[in-house]
């Protein structure tokens, strides 16, 4: 797939894309109409084969359909967590009936996913989450709590890590279930975060219910299946920041009644919750402090650091197709972390007191002081810096891992043994 | 030398932290947000004379040195207290620095409770002093307008502008208008920076108040939070920062007395030690508090914890003033007498 594909240049493929919107784009369909047509083609995840929903073209595909896509006015192919993570997942360890029920609705937008992993108690130690999941004739009943789950008041489904076998080693026990929100034993909490919004959720699960047949890879090979998952989350905020949500999928989306035309003039939201090199250097233009010693030295710090990022970020492209590049993928999230904080103390600097003012009265409608406010965010989404270091540490300078002692004790005892503590 | 501080010191210390245990725990600063001021935290700490201390005998008040202050300052600055304790004291020593009824005046309603004043720290352009602080809650505000200083009152409305802000102080534009000054030429000048020399010591005070209740926090958490069923402080990545951060917050503390020392005897260094102070309790402010956010983890992030709190004035309180850079600047032209065309 990959072979044939790579010679083909982007510019017959953005002719392609446009010739095939010249006859099918009609500003007066639905939004939900328009994304199953456009899913129907292939163009929503047009790296997929044909059989799978594609078209069969390369990664990069993906993105250059939809800025063809922008560029001629249409409305471009729904976004979402479900594209980017849970799709890819069950075309991985999905039997075919699974992948035949719940892939098609995230191609046609017709569904929104969120993410279930993190727990109060289970943050880097994924591997150590308590959900619990009992068997129940043909289905699961789940009870347990969920936390840091963006867009789960705007889900349908959820990508739900549970324990479905407490007497086995932490790892072995764990299962993946794509599981629907709208139900009672299901309670969705936001999370108020410092910079005022509430993007972030706590789900709590209260003897939920999940049919067997939505358990995707195997009971207790949950971790196996999630390793996939982190592969696409990691591979998509390096590529394009961390929301991926646009345009938003599924009913609770707002998207799917609406005239595609009106939709297609939504702006993507504007990702300014992490800054870069560009927006600090115009920042130090705009208030005429480029010629501050101490700015110039910070702003060409933040410079190499971006190119640096660029340049690892494309040598990791090359290191992933020859099947490496895990050690790569951490460098480029701590690289990226620095950026993002050195972009947020500079920015500051640079507006001196004017960078306390908040709200739309602010510089810049305030982007400033929410990048810095967010930016300690950057350093624990996605994995923490921490656990990006030991990554580094292990894979690529091959030092050996720190102990861990409860790697092979049955979790029930684990649990049994931490009550006992002091 | 002997950094150790006598009884008295210990007492007032003690005193003072007991009282904003009681009115000033973080549920209290939470509820204060977004204006930032509690009046009855302000009254309380009007009853055991926090800006009689801050006034010289001969005017009226205790005589309490920079020193006092100090210690006192950092305990506000630990609990975040909503309440411009700095700005009245450094606003009541700069009236009773003047000779002028007005300021006289000023200072003895300030002394009966029944004013608050504040002080504006960047001169006044264009007619607007911007962000005063406690300038949103203050009742006069006195202000450096060229080469004048001024009292404006800010009962009138229109008077000032409250400005919404991410540490959550009661900032406000003053507009300054037209008032008599207080005084007038290089006496004013004089006046004014020695009050920035106080504003900057005891700031850098209360930053390492913040900085060490953060820090505090950050080690009690690291003792109880458990990941791969051990305390993530068990972890040198997450003991070695804090370590660090211990070993700044102490040097800043003893950086910040030595000023205050200095300042308290008239030295010539006072005003070099002072902005040194603030450029380096600002500087570990901010990066206290920063491992304070990153070592909670995701729970640091959220409004529901206290972390934040600490880091969002870390940034604010000096940013009123500027970044550590202008400290330094300051630092450095108060040492090597050299001005700058800027």
């Amino acid at each position: 797939m990959a072979e044939v594909d790579e010679a083909r240049p982007h510019a017959d493929l953005w002719a392609e894309v446009h010739a095939w919107l010249d006859e099918s784009w009609d500003p007066d369909r639905s939004v939900d109409e328009w994304w199953k047509l456009v899913a129907n083609a292939g163009w929503t995840a047009p790296h997929l084969s044909v059989e799978q929903g594609g078209r069969g073209l390369s990664r990069r595909s993906q993105a250059v359909v939809r800025a063809a896509f922008a560029d001629h006015g249409a409305l471009r192919p729904p976004g979402g967590l479900g594209l980017l993570m849970a799709a890819p997942t069950i075309l991985t360890h999905g039997t075919p009936e699974q992948v035949g029920r719940l892939v098609p609705p995230i191609l046609d937008g017709q569904v929104g996913w969120c993410q279930l992993f993190s727990e109060p108690g289970a943050g880097s130690d994924l591997a150590g989450l308590t959900t619990r999941a009992t068997r129940d004739g043909d289905r699961w009943v789940i009870t347990g709590q969920k936390v840091w789950s963006s867009m789960a008041a705007q889900s349908d489904y959820g990508m739900l890590l549970a324990r479905t076998d407490f007497d086995v080693p932490k790892h072995k026990g764990i299962s993946w279930f794509a599981f629907r929100l709208d139900q009672p034993g299901v309670t969705v909490r936001p999370l108020r975060e410092m910079t005022g919004h509430a993007v972030f959720n706590e789900v709590f699960l209260d003897e939920a219910v999940c049919d067997d047949a939505d358990l995707i890879g195997g009971a207790g090979n949950g971790w196996a299946v999630t390793q996939t998952t982190l592969h696409f989350e990691r591979t998509g905020i390096g590529a394009g920041g961390s929301h991926a949500g646009f345009p938003e999928p599924g009913p609770k989306g707002g998207m799917l009644g609406r005239r595609a035309g009106d939709a297609a003039l939504d702006e993507a939201p504007n990702d300014k919750l992490t800054l870069g090199y560009p927006d600090v250097a115009r920042l130090a233009r705009e208030r005429c402090r480029s010629d501050d010693p101490v700015v110039r030295q910070d702003l060409a710090r933040l410079y190499a650091y971006s190119q640096l990022g660029l340049w690892n970020a494309q040598r990791g492209k090359a290191e992933a197709r020859r099947g490496g590049g895990q050690a790569v993928a951490s460098i480029g999230k701590l690289t990226q972390t620095r950026i993002v904080k050195l972009a947020a103390k500079l920015g500051m600097d640079i507006l001196g007191p004017d960078g306390l003012v908040a709200g739309a009265q602010a510089v810049d409608g305030g982007v400033f002081a929410e990048a810095m406010v967010f930016s300690p965010a950057a350093s624990i989404y996605g994995g923490t810096d921490e656990i990006q270091r030991n990554i580094v540490a292990e894979r690529s300078l091959g030092l050996p891992r720190e102990p861990t002692p409860d790697r092979d004790v049955a979790f029930g005892e684990v649990l049994r043994s931490r009550a006992k503590m002091p | 030398m002997d950094f150790s501080l006598d009884d008295e010191q210990q007492a007032l210390v003690a005193s003072f932290a007991d009282l904003l245990s009681k009115r000033s725990s973080p549920a209290h600063v939470r509820q204060a947000e977004p204006t930032g001021f509690e009046p009855a935290l302000w009254r309380a700490l009007g009853e055991v004379g926090v800006v009689e201390m801050a006034v010289p005998a001969e005017r009226g008040g205790w005589g309490a040195g920079p020193i006092d202050l100090a210690l006192v300052a950092e305990q506000v600055g630990a609990s975040a207290a909503p309440a411009p304790v700095i700005e009245a004291q450094v606003a009541a020593r700069l009236l009773a620095s003047l000779d002028d009824p007005a300021a006289s005046a000023a200072l003895d309603a300030m002394l009966g409770g029944e004013q608050l004043e504040t002080k504006a720290v960047r001169p006044v352009v264009d007619g607007v002093a911007e962000l005063v602080p406690a300038g949103a809650v203050a009742d006069a505000a006195v202000v450096l307008d060229g080469d004048r200083l001024r009292l404006v009152s800010l009962a009138a409305s229109g008077a000032r502008c409250p400005v919404a802000n991410l540490a959550a102080a009661p900032l406000a534009d003053v507009t300054v208008g037209d008032a008599a000054p207080l005084a007038s030429g290089p006496a004013a000048l004089v006046a004014f920076e020695a009050a920035l020399d106080d504003w900057l010591l005891l700031t850098g005070a209360a930053l390492v108040g913040l900085a060490g209740r953060a820090h505090r926090t950050t080690c009690e958490y690291a003792r109880e939070r458990r990941t791969w069923n051990a305390p993530i402080g068990s972890y040198q990545g997450v003991a070695h920062p804090l370590a660090d951060d211990a070993t700044a917050v102490d040097g800043a503390r003893l950086l910040v007395h030595e000023a205050a020392w200095e300042l308290g005897r008239h030295g010539r260094r006072g005003r070099e030690l002072a902005a040194m102070a603030f450029a380096f309790a600002s500087e570990t402010a901010r990066k206290a508090t920063y491992d304070a956010v990153h070592f909670h983890g995701g729970v640091g992030f959220t409004l529901e914890a206290d972390p934040q709190l600490y880091y969002r004035r870390a940034r604010g309180w000096p940013r009123v003033w500027g970044a550590p850079q202008d400290a330094y600047g300051r630092a450095a032209r108060a040492r090597y007498h050299t001005s700058e065309a800027s």
